[in-house]
């Protein structure tokens, strides 16, 4: 081979791959590699230095309700639960509201118009997948209440008991089990994982009466589904002149926990009705929130249904909620834990 | 011709004499135009190559971590003040760790991982240039333009064009031999004997499987002389050879430290046997079977006519050669053609389907000119036919990319994974991990590899039993497990992370493309 032509071969060569190079420089992006941005770390979260202030708000549609809230108690809540039927959609906007205002947004969520047992056998994985997708790519925390109360008979996915017959769980015709509603609460979690959605906290929560004899063991997913255990129950019983205690309302439920997991406590839900109480009980429960190692926040209901659980309902409940707010203990900053 | 015919009308009425045709309207010997022309395409066909291989895009394999990990630590050693590189090196490589690794390291420490990927396409592009070069030599330029489009678009030169390891180094100087060895068939020469050995010697250092391509490209050193040099000669040439590349290569494996590694890598059939021999020979015709039948087709047309192009009474060769016989042609054919199928003949006979997509691009290399004789009869005299050619060519186009998408994008990308590590490292920490190679080529010095525990480690069953209980303790930091490296201990780490309530998972994605996928799992330690 002559020497002019070798020549030709080496530029021909460099020529070729300098433009191959550029082209594909040009087509390089982190989209077309299927790169995903890390996953918000929660990390911090899960045993905080401080307590979660949370309220739950009825109406996602009203956000006024939380800046209500803060004005009236004095501080803003860093946890804020609403309700989210299983189809709906994740309102992206609302959560990003929340998050921006400093709270760790929290979503009930729940199983209205289909069977526990459907959802675990996966009948509704492309709902899920969606809502796993779209928490992954929220740059925030969000934590997912699944089905809570499942203990009660009073939600379409909790337990029908035969001598309670008129039971909305009986009446739905669902026939939902411990074993429908744990395969539900899995399928959920593991899809969401798969889905890589790994800043979701799992809150696990039975309500705190367990008239029906139920065993909470036998809806105890294991501990690596679980972040948090949040019992849930409202100060309703206390008669004239004694003021249930923290301890009274919660510690047996948390002592039955006990037995089967260490997970730190949220109160995901509670509440007192008026009544000359009311006031020492917000006061204990605070107090408590703020003092016990074990529990990392309470949520307060601040919505009136069947009863008005708000904490402005008498100038004393107020006062006192005020003064509450004000341990620095409940001064979390989810954003800088 | 004296004079015009046209001279005078009436005379050409009177007398009608048909003009004399020249023997030969054109001449089939390259030309300047010619050759010009068949850079230029070849100029084009490369660009081609180069874009299906810098389209492929995946953050580093183990295999290239690895290297240039080794690479940089023997950079370290030589000009710096680095530690000395684990004799495991020299031990589990299939080449010499501080030949290639270390000129890609180098390439790495300036330019990154492209910069080290950009040197194999280089390699490729030369390999396909070679061919190109070589195939005008043993057949014409328009067999070459083929041969040239049809191996810059298979598989293997695709994934090795944009793959920084020991396989496209290796190929090019096998193919250099090659073309050496095709280069000088007409001449006596002997630093042939010194440079083709030597070549083929470093190809086996640089990779040690390798050296089972001597064997053709010496065989072939003796077909392509013997119309030049005879018989006698010619087998000289080759005996002459074969001896001096055995004694290359036995300098290498007496001064080059890599005895152990050479066994475990490459000849020690126990150790990788991973594959039946028909699902060996269903993954090289999946990867390279319509190449071979091309390379086949264009063998048996070959045979039956030497005819290669339309020039009347076109020779072979401008030098006066002896007209290739019918026997030559077969022993070239088959010389060519049989060291296609050296590669899966092999690896079936080992039971190992490592690497195979590969190592075919290998064999393929001496098949490619076949392919382009194939590919011109196909599109037949005066081009009568190109749409053959063009469909045959879309069979290897089409394959070629789908099979070296998925197989480069069969291991996870690691930008999340190395912004999480990023994030985490601490000098003291220790991690566990399916691929630690990948981190801490990434992480460079601001590792050591002592805070590394590989999960292949844990196939030993004492080290499965005190690193599994090192999860237990809560003892590594971080834990990374890809589920589709060493599953059958990925489940018990999964199981024992996912007990432990101080780990979180941190992550989980997804990666992969067709039957190639899996899952990439992140646990950090809770506070």
């Amino acid at each position: 081979m002559r020497t002019r032509t070798l020549a030709g071969l080496v530029t021909a060569l460099m020529l070729a791959l300098f433009s191959a190079t550029g082209c594909a420089e040009v087509l390089r992006n982190d989209e077309a590699r299927n790169i995903v941005p890390v996953p918000y770390d929660v990390r911090e979260l899960i045993r905080p230095k401080k307590k979660f202030f949370g309220m739950a708000v009825n109406d996602v549609r009203e956000p006024k309700v939380i800046e209500k809230f803060a004005k009236d108690a004095g501080r803003r809540p860093n946890l804020v639960a609403f309700y989210v039927s299983f189809l709906d959609k994740l309102d992206v906007e609302y959560v990003t509201k929340i998050w921006e205002g400093g709270a760790v947004p929290l979503v009930v969520w729940e199983p209205m118009r289909m069977s526990a047992a459907d959802v675990a056998a996966g009948k509704y994985d492309g709902v899920l997948r969606d809502w796993a997708e779209t928490i992954r790519a929220l740059p925030m925390p969000i934590v997912i209440n699944w089905g809570h109360e499942f203990n009660g008979d009073w939600y379409p996915w909790g337990l029908c008991v035969k001598r309670r017959p008129q039971s909305v769980a009986c009446k739905t015709g669902y026939k939902t089990t411990a074993a429908d509603w744990l395969n539900s609460y899995k399928r959920v979690h593991d899809q969401f994982m798969f889905y890589g959605a790994t800043n979701s906290i799992w809150l696990w929560s039975p309500n705190i009466n367990d008239g029906r004899g139920v065993d909470l063991e036998d809806y105890w997913p294991g501990q690596k589904y679980v972040d948090w255990v949040g019992p849930i129950g409202y100060f309703e019983w206390s008669g004239p002149g004694s003021a249930m205690r923290f301890g009274d309302l919660f510690d047996p439920t948390i002592r039955q926990i006990r037995k089967f997991s260490n997970k730190p406590v949220l109160i995901p839900e509670t509440g007192a009705p008026p009544g000359p109480n009311k006031a020492a009980e917000i006061g204990d429960l605070w107090h408590s929130v703020a003092t016990r190692k074990d529990v990392v926040g309470a949520i307060w209901f601040h919505i009136k249904k069947e009863k008005d659980w708000r904490f402005t309902t008498d100038p004393g409940a107020h006062a006192a909620f005020k003064d509450a707010a004000r341990n620095p203990m409940l001064r979390l900053d989810p954003a800088a834990p | 011709m004296k004079g015009n015919p046209l001279q005078t009308i009436p005379d050409l009425l009177h007398r009608y004499v048909v003009p004399a045709a020249p023997p030969m309207a054109w001449s089939a010997a390259p030309t300047r135009r010619r050759s010009r022309v068949g850079l230029a395409a070849l100029a084009g066909i490369l660009l081609v190559q180069g874009l299906l291989s810098l389209r492929l895009m995946n953050t580093a394999y183990q295999d290239e971590a690895l290297y240039l990990y080794a690479g940089h630590m023997y950079l370290d050693l030589w000009f710096g003040d680095g530690a000395k590189p684990p004799q495991g090196f020299l031990d589990i490589f299939s080449g010499a760790p501080y030949l290639y690794p270390v000129a890609a390291a180098l390439v790495d420490s300036v330019f990154g991982l492209a910069g080290a990927r950009f040197v194999s396409l280089l390699c490729m592009a030369g390999v396909t240039a070679l061919i190109y070069s070589l195939t005008v030599r043993l057949f014409n330029v328009r067999a070459a333009l083929a041969a040239a489009a049809a191996y810059a678009v298979i598989e293997a030169t695709t994934y090795m064009g944009n793959f920084a390891t020991f396989d496209a180094p290796a190929l090019l100087f096998i193919t250099v031999a090659f073309w050496l060895v095709v280069r000088f068939d007409r001449r006596p020469s002997w630093p042939l004997m010194i440079i083709v050995p030597f070549l083929l010697s470093l190809a086996f250092a640089v990779k040690y499987a390798a050296a089972m391509f001597a064997g053709p490209v010496v065989a072939l050193a003796v077909v392509v002389a013997w119309p030049y040099r005879g018989a006698v000669r010619s087998l000289l040439r080759g005996v002459g050879l074969f001896a001096m590349t055995g004694v290359f290569i036995g300098l290498w494996v007496a001064f080059g430290g890599f005895l152990q590694g050479l066994r475990f890598t490459t000849i020690d059939r126990e150790i990788n046997t991973d594959a039946s021999a028909a699902w060996v020979l269903r993954l090289a015709a999946e990867y390279g079977g319509v190449f071979l039948l091309m390379a086949l087709l264009g063998g048996v047309l070959y045979l039956r006519s030497q005819r290669l192009n339309e020039v009347p009474l076109a020779q072979r060769g401008p030098e006066g050669a002896v007209s290739p016989g019918k026997v030559w042609r077969f022993f070239l054919a088959a010389g060519l053609f049989s060291s296609g199928l050296l590669v899966p003949a092999y690896q079936a006979y080992i039971h190992t389907q490592v690497a195979l997509h590969k190592h075919l691009g290998f064999g393929l290399m001496f098949a490619a000119p076949l392919v382009g004789v194939g590919l011109v009869r196909l599109m037949g005299r005066h081009f009568s036919s190109p749409q053959f050619a063009i469909a045959a060519w879309l069979l290897l186009l089409v394959p070629g990319m789908q099979q070296s998408e998925k197989l480069f994008y069969g291991w996870p990308d690691s930008t999340m994974l190395m912004k999480l590590v990023d994030a985490e490292l601490e000098p003291d920490d220790l991690y566990l991990s399916s691929v630690p190679q990948v981190q801490q080529y990434y992480l460079g010095d601001r590792t050591t590899l002592e805070q590394w525990v590989s999960t292949y480690d844990l196939l030993d069953p004492f080290l499965q039993e005190k690193y599994l209980k090192y999860v237990e303790q809560t003892r590594f930091d971080m834990i990374m497990l890809d589920d589709q490296v060493e599953p059958e201990v990925n489940k018990k780490i999964q199981d024992t992370v996912e007990a432990n309530p101080k780990y979180r998972l941190r992550a989980r994605f997804y990666y992969g493309q067709g039957e190639l996928f899996g899952n990439y799992m992140i646990w950090v330690k809770l506070p």
